[in-house]
C-alpha cells in the first residue's frame, strides 16, 4: 500500500512530503468574500494549510480579477498577505487583459518589483479576451523575459500550442484540468503543465499519469473557495507510485518555483531533502 | 508535511455512499460506468463500506422498470450494496396506484427512492399521491436535478415546489441530490433546509456548501456521496475526512450514520 495514502487515509495529513496547493484564490467574490479581513486571511490560510499538512500555496487574486474590476485591488491584497506570510503563500498576480497595455505592463513591472514572479489569467471571465490577443502576447512576453511562470485558467488548443512554442524557456500551466487533448499537449510540450483541480470523473487523474506523465501535474484545489483537502484526495488515492504522487503534490511546483526564484527558504531545504 | 492535528481515520467513520451509479456510461466526458464487481472493488479501494446503487438506465430511460429491475438482479446476494429504484408519480391519479408502486418496491427490498426531478419536475399537485404512499412507510427520497451525471441545479420555481411537497408531507425524508455548485449553489438552499425538518442535502458536486448546512442546520441534515463514477470519489471522501470545524460525531454521522438512520426509519 502507498504510504502516501496510508498516512493521508490514517488521518495524519502528508508527513514527510513537500506539499504545494498551485491553485488557490484570496480576496474578496462577487458572491463572498473568502476571508473577512487581512488579519483572519493570514491566520485562517495558515490553519487551513496546517489542518491537511500543506507546506506553501500559490495565492491568485479573488473577484477583482473578473470582467470590469480593477485587478489591481486583487494584486494589492495578494502583496499585503503574502507579507504577513512569506513562507506559506507565494503570490501569483492577476491582470485584465482589456485594459491598455502600457496599464498592464506599469502594473506587471509594480508587483514584479514586489516579489511577484508569477501570473494567474482568467481572460475566459474577461470578456472572453482571445488568449494569443497583442495584450496578453506582450504579457507572456514580459513573462517569458523575467523568468516568470503563467498559469491560466485555460487555454484553447491552438493558443497553448502557440506560445508554448514562441516562449520555450516559460512555465506555462494549464488549469482545470479534464484530460483529452490536453494530454497530447502535455507530452509534447515541455514547458506545459496541468494544474489538475476539476471535479471529475472517477479516475481522469489515473488516466491523466498514464497518458503524459506524474511530472507534468500540479496540485491544486481552487481554495479558499473549496476546502483544501478536495484536490489532495485524488491524487493520495490514485493508483500512481508514492513518486509520481510526490511530484504532484509539491516537487514539480517546487522545481518551477525556484526556477523562477520565488521558493521560500524552508522550502527550498526541504525540496533538496526530497530530491 | 504533517497534519497539526491528527484527522479521524478514514475507517472509523464507515462510510456510506448514498450515491452510486451502476450500468454501462457510453459518453465522451465519463467512464464507461461501474459494475457490481467494479463498484465493490471501488468500495474497497476507498475505504467505503456501503452504498445506495441505482441504475443508470432506470435514471435516463423508459421504461424505468426495466433499469430497475436489471438492478435488483445485479446487486442480490450483495450486502454492501443497497438498491434504489428511480421512480415518478403513475399516470394515474389517486392513491390506489402511488400505493401499488410504493408496496412493490418495499416488497422487492427496496429502502430508499430517487425522484428525478427533471423528467417530472417538483410540482406539489403532481407528486402528492407518490409522496403520501411514500410518507406512509418514512421511504427517503434522493430529489434528483442532476442531468447525465451527477451535476445540477434548481431553479427558483424547484426550490418552491420541494419546499410545498416537503411541508406537506412532513415524515417523508426527502433528499436535495445533485445540487452542482463551484460557487455556491441557490441562495434559497440554507433557508430552505432550515425552515423543513425533513429536509437533507446529499454532497454530490458541492464541494463547499455542505458545510453551510451543517452549519446552519446541523449535520444531521447532510449526507455523504461520491457520485461515482461521474466524480472521482477522493475529492469527496477528502473533503469530509479533513473538515477541520466539525467533531468526529458529527464526521461520522454525515459520513454514513444519518443515513443508516433514515433507513432503519423505513416502515
Amino acid at each position: 500500500m502507498s504510504d502516501i495514502l496510508r498516512d493521508w487515509t490514517a488521518g495524519l495529513g502528508l508527513p514527510g512530503v513537500l506539499v504545494i496547493d498551485g491553485h488557490i484564490h484570496m480576496g474578496e467574490w462577487r458572491h463572498a468574500a473568502t476571508f473577512a479581513s487581512l488579519d483572519e486571511a493570514a491566520a485562517e490560510s495558515v490553519a487551513a494549510l496546517d489542518s491537511c499538512g500543506i507546506d506553501a500555496c500559490c495565492v491568485q487574486s479573488g473577484g477583482y480579477m473578473f470582467a470590469g474590476m480593477d485587478y489591481r485591488r486583487g494584486n494589492d491584497f495578494l502583496l499585503a498577505v503574502c507579507r504577513r506570510v512569506p513562507d506559506r503563500l507565494i503570490g501569483f498576480a492577476s491582470v485584465n487583459p482589456n485594459d491598455a497595455c502600457a496599464n498592464i505592463l506599469d502594473e506587471l513591472k509594480r508587483v514584479y518589483d514586489a516579489g511577484i514572479r508569477a501570473i494567474k489569467l482568467i481572460n475566459d471571465y474577461q470578456e472572453n479576451y482571445p488568449g494569443d490577443g497583442p495584450n496578453l502576447m506582450a504579457v507572456y512576453e514580459f513573462a517569458a523575459r523575467r523568468g516568470m511562470i503563467v498559469f491560466n485558467h485555460s487555454w484553447r488548443r491552438n493558443i497553448i500550442e502557440k506560445i508554448s512554442s514562441a516562449f520555450p524557456d516559460t512555465p506555462f500551466i494549464l488549469g482545470h484540468y479534464g484530460g483529452g487533448w490536453v494530454d497530447d499537449v502535455l507530452k509534447e510540450r515541455p514547458n506545459v503543465y496541468a494544474n489538475m483541480w476539476c471535479v471529475a470523473p472517477q479516475g481522469w487523474l489515473d488516466r491523466g499519469i498514464a497518458n503524459a506523465g506524474a511530472g507534468k501535474f500540479i496540485l491544486g484545489s481552487d481554495g479558499f473557495l473549496n476546502p483544501l483537502s478536495v484536490g489532495i484526495g485524488p491524487v493520495v488515492f490514485a493508483t500512481a507510485s508514492d513518486a509520481d504522487k510526490r511530484l504532484i503534490l509539491g516537487l514539480t511546483m517546487a522545481r518551477l518555483l525556484e526556477k523562477a526564484g520565488v521558493l521560500p527558504g524552508p522550502l527550498r531545504r526541504k525540496l533538496r531533502e526530497n530530491h | 508535511m504533517r497534519a497539526n492535528e491528527t484527522m479521524p481515520a478514514l475507517d472509523t467513520l464507515r462510510l456510506f455512499d448514498s450515491c452510486l451509479t451502476l450500468g454501462r456510461i457510453v459518453h465522451s466526458q465519463y467512464p464507461p460506468g461501474l459494475t457490481v464487481d467494479q463498484a465493490l472493488e471501488l468500495m474497497d479501494r476507498y475505504h467505503i463500506a456501503e452504498a445506495l446503487v441505482h441504475a443508470h438506465d432506470a435514471r435516463m430511460i423508459y421504461p424505468r422498470e426495466q433499469g430497475n429491475r436489471r438492478l435488483l438482479e445485479a446487486v442480490a446476494g450483495q450486502p454492501r450494496l443497497h438498491p434504489v429504484w428511480v421512480i415518478e408519480p403513475p399516470k394515474s391519479p389517486g392513491p390506489d396506484a402511488a400505493r401499488a408502486l410504493v408496496m412493490k418496491m418495499l416488497d422487492s427490498g427496496i429502502r430508499a427512492a430517487r425522484l428525478p426531478m427533471k423528467a417530472s419536475p417538483p410540482l406539489p399537485w403532481l407528486w402528492e399521491d407518490l409522496c403520501a404512499a411514500l410518507e406512509e412507510h418514512h421511504v427517503p427520497c434522493f430529489l434528483d436535478f442532476g442531468d447525465v451525471s451527477t451535476s445540477g441545479e434548481v431553479s427558483d420555481g424547484d426550490v418552491n415546489g420541494v419546499r410545498e411537497i416537503a411541508l406537506a408531507h412532513p415524515e417523508l425524508p426527502m433528499v436535495l441530490s445533485h445540487l452542482f455548485g463551484g460557487l455556491g449553489v441557490h441562495p434559497a438552499v440554507v433557508p430552505l433546509v432550515r425552515r423543513t425538518p425533513n429536509l437533507y442535502l446529499d454532497i454530490t458536486g458541492i464541494l463547499e456548501f455542505w458545510r453551510e448546512v451543517a452549519a446552519e442546520a446541523g449535520p444531521e441534515r447532510v449526507l455523504f456521496a461520491t457520485g461515482a463514477p461521474f466524480a472521482d470519489p477522493g475529492i469527496f471522501i477528502s473533503n469530509v475526512q479533513y473538515e477541520r470545524r466539525l467533531d468526529e460525531t458529527a464526521k461520522r454521522n454525515i459520513s454514513g450514520d444519518n443515513l443508516r438512520r433514515l433507513l432503519e426509519g423505513v416502515r
